[in-house]
């Protein structure tokens, strides 16, 4: 165990290298950054938020820092220094509000930021709301929202899983439970725990409140890493049972993943559990939750990062349900390149869906179209076979685009983004249709197979093809950032692939966010792939589509530019 | 036929089936001409040298030999289509290959034949295995005794069979008990707790067993996962089954299955590679509980980073090589139809056990004997984002064997089969360190390790109308600190193989539109890279 919560420790510092911050580094671990105690009604809080120093200072450092080039403008970016996980997404007093690894300049020990939103694009900043002590730092975690108060539960460091709560109108004053962790690190039993104490989660059942803590096990095959969420239960919030290993059925995460950052929220008439391996980024299981056994029953998995965790990969959800049967997640992005005392960004909110019994839908969540300006379309227009064609009059580094194509009999279309005119610079974003896994060889015996497996038995009986079978290959999107810079330090992530069905006749459509240093794609509100990009030059604006070895044609193609959020 | 070439993993894919009639119902017999051969080499030599088969066959082999994309090293059979490589052996003297044929007179399988002292060059033979009573003959793996060679199989309609050969040349194969002897349909009434498909088999302690492969409704929501039945017998003919064979299968996906099974030691441990219709050619390692009869995996690894289909690795057979090593072969799916044939065998790799967990992979058999004409580059310094076309290193059938210390470049780029004007070009790129981080049993290993990621991209590898391309191939490969990227790439006309430091390998097809895409270019992405030394040979046909 004390190999692994060393290895997660070194995971999530990651990037953000820890500073020396003198004797504030030994219990009781206080923070030198500014702290602050707010009034109770929101006329009180706008009040004193108006002269807050930190408010000051956070509005100084996004100005200095707007000038950056590969600072996005309307993706979420911490006022000052580096940010790592979002935690605690939740909905309060008419607000979206967003907590996320903050690490304050003066001190670079983990303290929640904070932001609030009306509509999930606009964010404003708010003062740190969780401060270090008697933690070492404020680890990521989640939020409970109850009628009269917000719960926070998250991991402190040197200590255990914390819970603090706030109840008033902008979350800005949190009051720890007990002065120590409700969940320690360690046992007072003198055995080792059976569990492992790390990001938690929190949610309640009939009056329980249960909590959800992340980890990694050595595990058959081989004693080799796995992921685990140890499960435990508390009536008061102050005292928590151990239960059990929660998920059951994992035939989906791969050796040396972890459940770290796990949220577990309803999904239509199911549950998802976003989560965050540091080895392959952020992911989901879906399921269903077996309220009498108090385990999640796993069904299905799904990615948000197809590749490795960084750099410039998609890392961990924060999310929360949206009260329509939806879920509302937000991503950190890993950082791709050096660029001075920030680096991570948020991802664009994504609103998540079941659709049928165990697939998951995915939408950009939020008023995002309030910041297009600057419309042009394109076509109708014939995508010739092998030709890259230029759109003319479309051109941005901070855009949205929405198109959609009919491939025809092509098998791929190819487009580019953030290119140069010279093509020295390009990100690539490439459709496959039909090149991604099938449902494997249908071994089920028929009563006309002769008990063969299915798929075979047209080889085997000269039976007239069976009809296209609705799903029965997935699709694939792929972005590739081998030449989207020039720049010596541009980290260049692999080529992210992710499988999505695109039915027989449906057209292919795609949501394309580009803003500054992340590209994301939607692709038929099915999937998503996104990652953080660096052109080095000023003219890697254009756009262009290839249709490969046949002609496609683009029905529409709609190009904004985003306005800035600050 | 497109519907089912999206549907169907296996066997099916390009061509169509030649309907046969009244052949078509028990007791199937074939049509194609069958040969009774003696039982010495000399007997056998003699009647090879009039048999109207392989007379058949050179004529085929001469009028396809001016398809531009059929291989001129890669083994491809010498008439109609082919599939799945079987029962990959060495007996008196010679490798023997068989492998899923499509006689063209009767499009149902035949195991299809062919020899070779170096793994290289084939000589076609008869082929060998004739269906009746099955149906089909479809795969499955040999065992070499010390005086026959046993071919187990499946026979579509009727089950699991068993062949044995005991001739020179294995040209003549006599069927156990003229029957399945694992039959598919159950005779008791109840279903069976087994599936019957692709077998494979090995002997314990004077004792016969075999897999058969197939997949189980025991995955996380009832859904399939692959599942490999164990049964044992004495006598070849009655088999017993016993259970599932493996054991902590954390690594195959969901809808994966365990079709053409192999199992084999591979140092001292043991190795089983298999193919999943949903992702391809690939192997669990781990250890032979022999009390208990099962294989308790520890490790996994691919041969196909994608789909099987279109243009992938597709499945393996495999067998011992006698120093520890294992030789696997497979078949690699086409990306455009060809007209007769179509698939293609990979080149025979050589897989071995690294340290306790890791499998090595190399080409096998004497590759180097096909060199000709050797071109050298380097060492030279490779500058930031400008792609250096290489003046003299052109071809469609080559090999280019290449050290490049990539130092901080973020990403160093191959292009082979590159036009002048790269219209069309197949695209090598390696991310140093850019994969996951390298995970051991238990713990870390040095903090900050990380694998690195090759990709194999054929977007941009043909203009031609009918290709269809494959999604970007990556595979990881774990270098230590300062070993510099060593790459052996081997283009031949409509197939790109890449082995990796010994460590990785991936293949895919490709089908060049252009006569003058036959180039060779290097580029480094953001920083310089040192191109430490390449070479570059023309490889002869070995037809």
């Amino acid at each position: 165990m004390k190999v692994l919560s060393s290895l997660l420790l070194t995971a999530t510092l990651g990037i953000a290298a820890l500073q020396t911050f003198g004797q504030a580094d030994s219990p009781p671990y206080k923070s030198p950054v500014p702290k602050f105690t707010f009034g109770t009604t929101l006329e009180e809080q706008e009040a004193q938020l108006k002269d807050n120093p930190l408010m000051k200072r956070f509005a100084e450092s996004r100005k200095r820092l707007a000038a950056d080039r590969h600072r996005p403008l309307y993706h979420f970016v911490s006022p000052e220094s580096t940010l790592n996980d979002p935690n605690g997404l939740c909905f309060w007093n008419g607000k979206w509000h967003l907590f996320y690894q903050g690490y304050p300049p003066e001190d670079r020990r983990q303290h929640w930021g904070h932001a609030v939103s009306d509509d999930l694009i606009h964010w404003r900043d708010l003062p740190y709301a969780i401060y270090p002590s008697p933690e070492r730092a404020v680890f990521s975690g989640a939020t409970w929202v109850e009628d009269n108060r917000v719960i926070a539960m998250y991991h402190g460091t040197a200590a255990g899983n914390m819970v603090a709560v706030s109840d008033d109108p902008l979350l800005l004053n949190w009051k720890k439970l007990t002065d120590g962790p409700v969940i320690p690190l360690k046992t007072n039993t003198g055995f080792p725990a059976p569990y492992s104490v790390f990001d938690p989660c929190i949610w309640k059942k009939d009056d329980v409140y249960y909590s959800l803590s992340a980890g990694r096990s050595p595990m058959p095959p081989d004693g080799k890493p796995f992921g685990t969420g140890s499960l435990f239960r508390s009536k008061d919030l102050v005292t928590w049972e151990y239960l059990h290993e929660f998920v059951e059925n994992d035939r989906f995460t791969r050796i040396g993943d972890d459940y770290a950052c796990p949220y577990f929220v309803p999904i239509g008439d199911r549950y998802i559990m976003p989560f965050f391996s540091h080895m392959s980024g952020g992911q989901y299981f879906l399921g269903d939750y077996d309220k009498d056994r108090d385990k999640f029953v796993v069904t299905n998995h799904g990615k948000f990062n197809f590749g490795a965790v960084g750099p410039s990969g998609v890392h961990a959800p924060s999310a929360t349900p949206d009260g329509k049967g939806g879920v509302i997640v937000i991503f950190n992005m890993n950082p791709g390149k050096p660029t001075g005392e920030w680096n991570q960004i948020m991802s664009l909110p994504r609103r998540l869906t079941l659709v049928g019994r165990d697939e998951i839908r995915q939408e950009p969540a939020g008023d995002i179209e309030s910041l297009r300006y600057n419309r042009k379309t394109v076509g109708p227009m014939r995508l010739p076979a092998n030709r890259e064609v230029v759109i003319n009059g479309v051109r941005g580094d901070a855009m949205e685009l929405a198109m959609t194509i009919d491939l025809k009999e092509s098998q791929s279309v190819e487009i580019n983004v953030l290119r140069s005119p010279g093509k020295e610079e390009y990100t690539r974003i490439i459709f496959y249709r039909e090149k991604g896994f099938s449902d494997g060889l249908d071994y089920r015996s028929g009563d006309e197979t002769a008990k063969m497996p299915a798929d075979l038995v047209r080889l085997v009986t000269d039976k007239a093809p069976e009809p296209y079978r609705r799903g029965t290959r997935a699709s694939v999107i792929t972005i590739d950032a081998s030449s989207s810079s020039v720049l010596p330090d541009a980290q260049v992530r692999p080529p992210e692939s992710a499988p999505f069905v695109l039915e027989r006749d449906e057209p292919l459509n795609l949501r394309i966010f580009i803003d500054k240093s992340i590209v994301e794609v939607f692709a038929n509100g099915k999937q998503c792939v996104a990652m953080r990009v660096y052109p080095g030059r000023n003219d890697s604006k254009g756009v262009s589509i290839r249709s490969v070895g046949k002609e496609a044609s683009l029905q529409s193609l709609e190009a904004w530019q985003m306005k800035s959020i600050y | 036929m497109k519907n089912s070439y999206i549907i169907l993993g296996l066997c099916l894919i390009l061509g169509s089936t030649v309907s046969y009639a009244q052949r078509d119902e028990p007791p199937y017999l074939s049509p194609v001409p069958k040969f009774t051969f003696g039982t010495t080499l000399a007997e056998q030599e003699q009647q090879l040298k009039d048999n109207p088969l392989l007379k058949r066959f050179a004529e085929s082999r001469k009028r396809l030999a001016s398809d531009p994309y059929r291989p001129i090293y890669h083994f491809v059979s010498p008439e109609s289509r082919l599939n799945d490589p079987n029962g990959l052996s060495y007996w008196q003297g010679n490798w023997h290959l068989f492998y899923q044929a499509y006689p063209p007179e009767d499009d149902r399988q035949h195991w299809g034949h062919a020899i070779s002292k170096d793994l290289i060059h084939w000589r076609d033979l008869p082929y060998a295995i004739y269906p009746g009573p099955e149906r089909a003959v479809f795969s499955g793996t040999t065992l070499v005794e010390d005086d026959r060679v046993i071919a187990m199989y499946h026979g579509t309609r009727v089950g699991n069979m068993v062949a044995v050969s005991d001739d020179p040349l294995l040209l003549n194969w006599e069927k156990v008990t003229g029957n399945a002897v694992i039959p598919i349909e159950s005779n008791t009434g109840f279903p069976l707790p087994y599936r019957v498909f692709d077998p494979a088999i090995w002997k314990k302690d004077g004792i016969y067993y075999s897999l058969s492969a197939g997949r189980s409704a025991t995955g996380p929501g009832g859904k399939q996962v692959r599942a490999n039945f164990l049964f044992r017998s004495k006598d070849l003919a009655r088999w017993e089954y016993l259970h599932e064979f493996v054991e902590d299968d954390r690594f195959t996906l969901v809808g994966d299955d365990g079709a053409c099974p192999y199992f084999w030691p591979i140092g001292n441990r043991h190795i089983m590679l298999f193919f999943s219709h949903m992702s391809g050619g690939q192997y669990l390692l781990g250890d032979y509980d022999t009390d208990r009869d099962k294989f308790e995996v520890t490790n996994h690894g691919k041969f196909n980073f994608g789909a099987a289909h279109p243009s992938g690795v597709h499945a393996p057979s495999a067998t011992p090589d006698g120093k520890g090593g294992v030789i696997v072969i497979f078949n690699v799916n086409p990306g455009k139809r060809t007209g007769e044939w179509d698939q293609v065998m990979s080149l025979p790799r050589r897989l071995t056990l690294i340290g306790e967990d890791d499998i090595g992979q190399e080409p096998a058999g004497d590759i180097e004997s096909l060199r000709y004409d050797r071109q050298a580059v380097g060492p030279m310094t490779l500058p930031a984002n400008k792609e250096v076309v290489l003046k003299n290193i052109k071809g469609n059938a080559m090999e280019i064997m290449a050290e490049i210390d990539v130092k901080d470049a973020p990403a160093f780029e191959i292009n082979v089969l590159r036009s002048p004007k790269k219209e069309e070009y197949t695209r090598i790129v390696f991310y140093r360190d850019r994969g996951f981080n390298a995970v051991r049993q238990g713990t870390s290993t040095e903090p900050g390790l990380h694998n690195s990621m090759i990709t194999l991209e054929t977007t941009h590898s043909s203009l031609h109308p009918d290709v269809r391309p494959r999604a970007p191939e990556t595979a990881s490969v774990l270098l230590d600190k300062d070993e510099p990227l060593r790459l052996r790439i081997f283009v031949d006309k409509s197939i790109v193989e890449v082995f990796v430091n010994g460590k990785q390998a991936l293949a895919a097809r490709v089908y060049p539109s252009k006569n003058n895409s036959v180039g060779v270019s290097l580029r480094s992405q953001g920083k310089e890279s040192q191109l430490k030394s390449l070479e570059a040979w023309q490889m002869r046909s070995i037809y």
